[in-house]
């Protein structure tokens, strides 16, 4: 029952729902822009990068929980498939895909598209504890209007994989990062990305 | 009628108790939801949307009053033109529709827009970051004069593959002397993709190229969703040795509001109220726009410089 | 620029919509009852429930009586309805062999397995314009309005025969279909697959060519019957050519269940019925690559008793298998058969376009002035200058 009743609290629906989605469409159309979620959106202890499953899928749409935690990710799945009717599957059969961490070695498992269906990439949420950390990312591209740094919340490693899967846009991997606090950072795969290291150095 | 008048229960827990008489499910808002985030993440690649029906046909603002109610929230406050007008059958329709719909607040001040949809038309106003520009699109392809087969159109965007676009402009040139193509001129987005720009006059390209805010194209009948994200280059396919020409006609300015006289420090896209026999006059197509520089220039004798007016009070209609 | 005469657009919208409210409550003849139209309209409320996609023959005659009885705009109304109603769960693919015939004929054979059953039809009622007195006619209808209809000979053929075993009973509510006998004797090309992918739902993906078998039939099933009756007739007649001889095997209109699963027991759960035309049409292969010694059978399939339709459909099903390496009808078939698209693009000319066509006046005048001016030069054309590099 107490999943049920969670799942309850996390549907979204009507102006809540609206108001996730403009966080997803504004921090995608200007990466590297920090947006908060709404306060108070989910009961405690749901993670806050639920919100784009929570927000986006539905009956006609398949997604995938992927966690070290294998007890924490089944709750997640029966949650979103509860909140959302939508289907659970493995990585790269999902459109919508959520890491409960930065993991590197998942982000290549997951489907990208291709230059003749760019719309069958995944979307992707990690779930990292604060963006005020990690490793310090440059941006370019669509929606930055002069490159600048800012730091991601995930490790250089998990960045230089995503780096990788978005080499050759239109396909490619539109992610949010999204830190415990609910706050949102969207990296389309039209992004360039550079990675630095400590001393403010490229790393490759 | 077991199909169409489900339980209750069921209808309330996927729907959610809605008090006005949605337009859309919150299932076909997710899937337009998605699409636009695709296109946002894509700039100018032609979305593929389910489109479902609106109560207004194909053709008539379908695709734009999907994005609208997609993204719109009660906290917004919207503005709908059609040719630059809020006052014209269509806009007043659509903004209607919308508002009977959200509930949303509606306006025909740009500045006070948290989202204009719009048709044919980009305000004068410059647009900011914190507002969204949703445009009504009944041919979304720009290749579609070159080719019809929707395969081989695939083929092109997905390799890049413009060279008969450029020949064809370059045809157009040497026969007619200037590149005849119309509104909805053809720009190269982000580099990438060609994208029709639904037809806004040439006069608005500029305003989409590395702009503040974010415009999203529907097109309902095509079921198609593009996107131009803020900051992004859309640059009119040219050759470098012929400047991208906007409309400008020699000598006329605004009969109201005096937008493009040798006086006025702006000018705005003006349409000829045309007159028989003599020389016609000329209006700004933003209605909204002219009406409150016309009352600046009333009251304080000048139109302001650079921009329309930014006040808020009552415009006398 | 008329239509700023509609400053106030609003208020001349909703004067519009009170002419029409006005002489919907105020006109001469008295309200028209739903019924009507379902039980004496039967076509217009199956054609409107075909094209909108809904079977909801309430809602279906509820659109009409709004629309003031234009199809399209009834079909549209639906269709709308539609887009506000939650999706609850998918249904269950039935077996169109579980059609309950109400009619069903096969112009193939003069014997088939199960009946030739004429069932309620016009076919081959006379075009005579029935001149009836009013008055009279009203009368009858009054007076038959109580009385039990009692089955005919042709209804209870179908019963009677077969009392004896239930298995008989079976096969001749359920007849064999004729694409089975000519499986049997080896005359048909296989175009059964493997597999059984679910089919595409268009009303949740926008379709474009290469969308599959599954998505083709679902445009048709949902296209305008005109449009779908005048593409057929271009392939028999006019300049497509894709048709060649086609034979009707099965024709039929009946009674389709629809089925849900159960979310708990997982069993199947009847909601109801819905009417369908079924039509299997035979094409007479004569391409050079096709194999000659066989029959290829196209398939149609469309909600209510709408059976011109249903055999366009089947034609056309066959004409896109045949041609589809060269695209250009499936294309036609996918893109330019909804009805609500076509007059949707086609009325929308009625809007204002005074920003574009000024557009478009400007090039005009641009194109003079670079005229003038080459004259004047003695250059006359931009060819000779060719070192316009791509920007």
């Amino acid at each position: 029952m107490t999943l049920h009743r969670t799942a309850a609290g996390a549907r979204l629906q009507g102006d809540r729902s609206t108001a996730v989605f403009r966080v997803l469409l504004d921090t995608l159309a200007r990466p590297g822009m920090v947006q908060a979620l709404p306060p108070g959106l989910f009961p405690p202890g749901v993670a806050p990068a639920l919100a784009l499953p929570l927000a986006l899928a539905d009956l006609g749409t398949s997604f995938c929980i992927a966690s070290d935690d294998e007890a924490e990710a089944a709750a997640q799945r029966d949650l979103v498939a509860l909140a959302t009717d939508a289907r659970h599957t493995i990585p790269y059969d999902a459109d919508i895909v959520v890491l409960g961490r930065p993991d590197p070695e998942a982000v290549g498992g997951l489907r990208s598209g291709s230059d003749e269906l760019p719309e069958a990439a995944a979307k992707l949420a990690v779930q990292v504890e604060d963006l005020g950390s990690g490793a310090t990312v440059v941006l370019d591209g669509p929606g930055v209007a002069a490159p600048f740094a800012v730091t991601v919340g995930a490790p250089a490693e998990f960045m230089l994989a995503l780096c990788d899967r978005n080499e050759r846009p239109p396909a490619g991997i539109d992610t949010w990062i999204v830190d415990r606090r609910g706050r949102v950072l969207g990296l389309p795969r039209t992004t360039r990305i550079t990675v630095l290291d400590g001393t403010g150095t490229e790393v490759s | 009628m077991t199909l169409v008048q489900p339980r209750p229960s069921a209808v309330e827990r996927l729907a959610g108790g809605e008090p006005r008489r949605a337009l859309l499910d919150e299932l076909s808002k997710r899937e337009i939801r998605r699409a636009v985030l695709t296109a946002v993440a894509v700039p100018g690649y032609q979305v593929p949307f389910a489109s479902r029906e609106m109560p207004v046909a194909r053709g008539w603002g379908s695709g734009g009053l999907q994005i609208t109610l997609a993204v719109i929230g009660s906290d917004d406050v919207l503005k709908v033109i059609d040719q630059g007008e809020d006052a014209g059958v269509n806009a007043a329709n659509l903004r209607r529709l919308v508002a009977d719909a959200s509930g949303v607040a509606t306006t025909t001040v740009a500045g006070e827009a948290t989202v204009i949809q719009s048709r044919h038309r980009i305000p004068e106003e410059p647009m900011r970051a914190d507002q969204l520009l949703v445009l009504q699109v009944p041919v979304p392809e720009p290749l579609r004069g070159v080719e019809r087969d929707m395969t081989e159109l695939r083929r092109m965007h997905a390799e890049t593959d413009y060279a008969r676009m450029w020949v064809s402009l370059y045809e157009d040139l040497v026969r007619n002397g200037v590149i005849t193509q119309t509104p909805g001129y053809p720009c190269l987005v982000g580099g990438r993709y060609v994208m029709a720009t639904t037809p806004i006059p040439r006069w608005d390209i500029p305003k989409l190229h590395r702009s503040e805010h974010l415009s999203l194209f529907g097109a309902g009948r095509e079921k198609r969703i593009y996107a131009v994200p803020p900051h992004t280059d859309v640059e009119p396919l040219t050759f470098d040795d012929v400047p991208f020409e906007v409309e400008q006609p020699d000598g006329a300015c605004c009969h109201r509001c005096g937008s493009g006289s040798p006086a006025s420090a702006v000018s705005s896209f003006l349409v000829e109220l045309p007159s028989t026999g003599g020389a016609g006059r000329w209006v700004c197509s933003d209605t909204d726009w002219c009406a409150r520089r016309t009352e600046q220039t009333s009251r304080y004798g000048t139109a302001a410089a650079g921009g329309p007016v930014r006040e808020h009070e009552e415009v006398g209609r | 620029m008329g239509y700023v005469a509609a400053r106030g657009g609003t208020e001349a919208i909703a004067a519009a919509e009170e002419l029409v409210r006005r002489h919907r409550l105020h006109a001469a003849a008295p309200w028209l009852e739903l019924e009507q139209l379902t039980e004496r309209l039967r076509y217009l409320t199956d054609r409107v429930m075909g094209e909108g996609g809904l079977w909801a023959p309430e809602l279906a005659a509820r659109a009409i009586r709004q629309a003031e009885g234009d199809v399209i705009e009834a079909a549209h109304l639906l269709r709308a309805h539609r887009s506000t109603l939650p999706r609850l769960c998918r249904l269950r693919a039935v077996d169109a062999d579980g059609l309950d015939p109400l009619r069903r004929i096969v112009p193939a054979f003069r014997e088939v397995p199960g009946p030739q059953l004429l069932g309620r039809t016009l076919d081959y009622t006379g075009r005579l314009l029935d001149l009836a007195d009013e008055d009279r006619a009203r009368d009858d209808a009054a007076g038959a309005a109580g009385a039990r209809v009692e089955p005919t000979e042709f209804e209870t053929t179908l019963a009677g025969e077969a009392t004896d075993r239930a298995a008989e009973e079976r096969s001749a509510r359920f007849p064999q279909r004729l694409l089975d006998v000519l499986r049997d004797h080896d005359l048909v090309v296989e175009r059964r697959r493997p597999d059984d992918p679910e089919p595409v739902d268009i009303s949740s993906f926008a379709v474009r060519p290469g969308i599959g078998r599954s998505g083709v039939l679902s445009v048709m099933a949902r296209a305008e019957t005109g449009a779908l009756v005048n593409l057929w007739y271009r392939n028999i007649l006019g300049p497509d050519n894709h048709l060649h001889e086609v034979t009707l095997g099965e024709v039929r209109h009946g009674e389709l269940p629809v089925l849900v699963t159960h979310p708990h027991t997982g069993g199947d759960v009847r909601l109801g019925v819905v009417r369908a035309t079924e039509v299997e049409a035979i094409e007479d292969l004569n391409g050079a690559e096709e194999d000659r010694t066989r029959f290829d059978v196209g398939y149609g399939l469309v909600a209510g008793h709408n059976e011109r339709k249903a055999i366009a459909m089947a034609n056309l099903d066959i004409a896109v298998h045949r041609h589809g390496a060269d695209g250009a009808l499936e294309q036609s078939v996918l893109m330019t058969t909804d009805g609500l698209d076509a007059s949707g693009f086609l009325e929308h000319l009625k809007l204002p376009h005074y920003v574009t066509f000024r557009s478009m006046i400007e090039r005009k005048q641009a194109m003079r002035t670079d005229r003038a001016r080459q004259q004047r030069t003695g250059r006359h054309n931009r060819g000779a200058n060719e070192n316009g590099a791509q920007r």
